[in-house]
């Protein structure tokens, strides 16, 4: 029988993994409060159903896949809450990080670039370019065949090298 | 593999337009090829530091992912609190308004679980048959 899990894991699993979760899913979802919900959302998840035995290091493949479905969840959800499919929320402004970077309009062509991508494109922008996890890493991530995801991140990255051509 | 690799220009033209299907194809299964459009779509470095910048955690997501995930656990202990009480005080209700509460017949139609009689199956209750004898 698996022992129950204990909260010092929960706490070990946040330290290490909430960054990480955190980009995956803001880059999914946009807006900062729900990329905290993600996180949350991940962090309990990952806790509960652990495919590891309590102590043990979570695969962080296998936690940015529970990340990577919470944030589609969420955003589909939140989608169907307001009708209005096929956009992410506006970002509120609410984390201090942004406030900080320079170059606003900059990142807002950023987003709109990214908005143009679908989820799991947006996903493996994070996961390859910010997280730098390898094709193989993604492929496990995201339960995606090896060459679909290479092809698909060429061609992601091709939308925004295009759209951001003219701020470099 | 395919020994025969399509110029750059037409996978320049793939990169654009994802088209054709046949030469998605090829690309999958081709290393020569795919080293050619990891080349043509590396992101500058300046790209790199702005995707980080946009999806960069603030420096309290731990502090705020701890006091969040405690504030659903004690909300979930709460819930099942009030639902264990809502399910105790339901019971004893009912137990006490309804004794002789038969779940499939609805309150008052049960037998009299004192007689020890049922009636069977297309029988009418005693009280219920024309002449009052059997």
């Amino acid at each position: 029988m698996t022992p129950a899990p204990d909260a010092d894991d929960l706490r070990l699993v946040v330290d290490r993994h909430a960054a990480a979760v955190y980009r995956v899913a803001r880059s999914i979802v946009h807006d900062p409060a729900l990329a905290d919900d993600v996180v949350q959302e991940t962090m309990l998840k990952a806790w509960r159903n652990s495919p590891v035995e309590p102590g043990e290091e979570i695969p962080r493949n296998w936690l940015l896949k529970v990340a990577r479905n919470t944030a589609i969840s969420l955003l589909r959800t939140w989608r169907e809450d307001l009708h209005v499919p096929d956009t992410m929320p506006e970002s509120s402004g609410g984390a201090s990080t942004t406030r900080q970077v320079e170059g606003r309009a900059q990142l807002d062509e950023l987003w709109k670039a990214l908005e143009t991508l679908d989820e799991d494109a947006r996903a493996l922008i994070a996961l390859k370019e910010i997280d730098g996890l390898s094709y193989e890493e993604i492929a496990q991530a995201l339960e995606l065949p090896l060459p679909t995801v290479k092809t698909r991140l060429f061609r992601a990255r091709k939308v925004l090298k295009d759209a951001m051509k003219e701020w470099r | 593999m395919n020994a025969r690799h399509p110029k750059p220009q037409r996978l320049q033209r793939w990169l654009d337009t994802g088209e054709p299907r046949r030469l998605s194809r090829q690309i999958e299964h081709c290393v020569h090829c795919q080293e050619i459009l990891e080349e043509f779509s590396a992101l500058d470095e300046g790209l790199v530091v702005d995707l980080q910048a946009a999806t960069s955690s603030p420096v309290d997501l731990k502090e705020r992912t701890h006091g969040g995930v405690d504030l659903r656990l004690r909300n979930e202990a709460a819930f099942g609190s009030f639902v264990d009480l809502f399910a105790i005080g339901f019971d004893f209700a009912r137990t006490i308004l309804d004794p002789d509460l038969d779940p499939d017949l609805g309150p008052g139609t049960g037998p009299d679980p004192t007689s020890g009689d049922e009636p069977h199956d297309g029988e009418l209750p005693a009280d219920q048959s024309e002449g009052g004898e059997a």
